[in-house]
């Protein structure tokens, strides 16, 4: 994902609006018109999200929740962001 | 389908509560279809909007949402969102406030996903009262504000 910094900051989108069932997450989409799930780590990204956060953020939190390997993280955590862009589910601040 | 004699056996004030509700339902399924959901949605805010309007309706909201679902049976496929949009409709015309839009979202004994929308009047599902077990709301106040 071009243009993804360490310090770009992830917000959810105006045009949503979520809820939790058991540890889902589940999102009403207002871009698409449709509802997304969000399960485990996803799940925890969308929360820890309810504020804005810096990628750095994300991944310190991650790696600190879960036994996983740094390289990994950061790659799932972009495919995630990414994914949650093209719906429209967030946005990405990316200061120059 | 209601029979012709039936309708005709209606009082007068049902029998336009039945014809208004075709008309809002038609109208709330065609904005559903033209325009983005979001904005559908958030006018659905309860702000007041005639402040001032004394509350008058010879019919209570129980009847009103009966017509509404009457009136759902001759336009087929309507589904809980626009019958609960032209119930709150309805009860704006008749100055009564404070209806509000939920739109829920559940998982049901299977594992399955659904989602369900429906009215709430002071606490009570007035419209799409259904089987409201384990739907969670979704936080419309959230777009609403933005209205």
């Amino acid at each position: 994902m071009t243009g993804l910094l360490p310090t770009s900051i992830i917000k959810r989108s105006a045009s949503q609006v979520s809820t939790f069932l058991n540890n889902e997450a589940v999102i009403l989409g207002m871009e698409k018109e449709e509802y997304y799930s969000l399960n485990a780590v996803g799940a925890r990204v969308w929360s820890l999200i309810e504020e804005p956060r810096t990628v750095r953020q994300l991944l310190t939190e991650l790696l600190r929740l879960y036994n996983v390997e740094s390289g990994k993280c950061e790659q799932d955590l972009v495919a995630l962001l990414s994914r949650l862009v093209d719906e429209g589910l967030i946005e990405i601040e990316s200061k120059p | 389908m209601m029979r012709p004699l039936r309708f005709i056996r209606l009082s007068p004030p049902e029998q336009a509560a039945l014809v208004e509700a075709a008309c809002h339902l038609a109208w709330f399924r065609y904005r559903l279809f033209a325009q983005p959901l979001e904005r559908v949605v958030i006018s659905s805010s309860p702000a007041p909007r005639r402040p001032g309007r004394a509350a008058r309706s010879s019919l209570s909201v129980e009847r009103l949402a009966w017509a509404v679902r009457v009136a759902a049976r001759l336009l087929p496929g309507t589904r809980c969102l626009p019958r609960a949009l032209a119930l709150q409709r309805m009860l704006w015309r008749r100055g009564i406030q404070g209806a509000e839009l939920h739109i829920g979202v559940a998982r049901d004994a299977n594992g399955a996903f659904n989602a369900h929308a429906w009215m709430e009047l002071e606490g009570r599902a007035i419209m799409g009262e259904g089987n409201l077990q384990g739907f969670r709301s979704l936080p419309l106040n959230n777009l609403l504000q933005r209205g």
